[in-house]
């Protein structure tokens, strides 16, 4: 599966949204705390201990959190640049982990967390990321709207130094080109069918 | 697919042949062919030994030797140019991965194997391998042993 990887700058956008009433945005940060309570250990325990154990380029990983009322309703997760995501450099972040009650979509509630994101990690160096797979209509609409341009297309590759996890990587940029300059190549290679 | 070499060196007497891959599907084994530059046969079979184990493509892990014992030994003459050929019956499915000499990294002859590279077949015609968006590549080895007798 095919990945596409969307960019923009951190700089924020005018505020084209607000929440109804009765809910409220809270950007959550890890402290003594490695994830929000009530969230699964998987993937957000590891996202907690690599914050707590620097693997992340920046100290930056957090989540923008929508409740209604004490009832969680919406998440946009941030992580800093890692070894997972080459392409990123020092500085950059990734959208990831965005999920919205099903009964609270269609609300604009994913629009006005990553607006609300970008107002609190605003930086108009810092490159913004949105990875999303190529059959994610939904997704790929969030990006557009929240002002992400299409970078290029990649896809996930086991990493030898990583077991399981692997690495999302760039392939190919939005014009066709290699990506310049090109991202590390994994240690394994693609298998070929014998015939 | 197969791995095309010209011996350098000494003449050697080759026992056995190995060869790493993964098997994707069914339960037949592996067909592995030495031939001469020119194609005549001078040694084929199906691969010995248990098959291995049935993994996914893309997994990590679960690549394994499969080897093909010669019913007498073989030679394999400096200058001359041989072909070691895999195929797979129709009711099995394999997978193999090939190793990047590092020419393109700085590896120098002594730290690989200088002598050929891996091929497959594209239409009707051989060609090197095509790999991170250039074709043709004619820097990556299978990974094959021969078992050499004195």
């Amino acid at each position: 599966m095919d990945y596409l990887f969307l960019k923009r700058t951190s700089r924020p956008d005018p505020v084209s949204a607000v929440l109804p009433p009765g809910f409220r945005l809270v950007f959550w940060r890890p402290g003594f705390r490695l994830r929000p309570w009530g969230f699964p250990a998987r993937p957000f325990l590891l996202w907690g201990l690599w914050h707590r154990l620097n693997v992340y380029a920046t100290p930056d990983y957090g989540m923008a959190l929508i409740y209604e009322g004490t009832q969680l309703v919406h998440r946009t997760c941030l992580l800093p640049a890692h070894f997972r995501f080459p392409f990123m450099v020092r500085g950059d972040l990734q959208t990831a982990g965005i999920w919205t009650r099903p009964d609270r979509r269609g609300m604009g509630l994913a629009l006005i967390a990553l607006q609300g994101s970008l107002c609190r990690m605003a930086d108009p160096e810092r490159t913004l990321w949105y990875m999303v797979r190529e059959d994610n209509q939904p997704s790929l609409r969030l990006a557009e709207k929240g002002g992400f341009q299409l970078f290029g297309r990649g896809r996930k590759l086991p990493s030898r130094a990583f077991g399981l996890l692997g690495a999302f990587h760039i392939t190919e940029v939005h014009d066709g080109r290699a990506p310049q300059p090109p991202p590390r190549l994994p240690p394994t290679v693609p298998g070929m069918p014998i015939r | 697919m197969r791995e095309t070499f010209t011996v350098t060196g000494v003449s050697r007497k080759a026992g056995a042949v190995a060869v790493q891959v993964r098997r994707l599907a069914g339960d037949a084994p592996l067909s592995l062919r030495l031939e001469h530059g020119d194609g005549t046969l001078m040694a084929q079979g199906e691969a010995e030994g248990p098959l291995p184990a049935c993994t996914p493509s893309g997994a990590l892990g679960g690549c394994a030797w499969v080897g093909l014992t010669f019913a007498g030994p073989q030679t394999l003459a400096p200058g001359q140019t041989y072909h070691l050929l895999l195929s797979a019956p129709a009711s099995a499915s394999y997978e193999v991965y090939p190793m990047r000499k590092g020419t393109d990294k700085g590896f120098s002859d002594a730290t690989l194997f200088p002598d050929g590279h891996a091929e497959y077949r594209d239409g009707g015609a051989w060609a090197g391998w095509d790999q991170w968006g250039h074709v043709r590549l004619t820097n990556a080895d299978l990974q094959i042993y021969f078992r050499l007798r004195p």
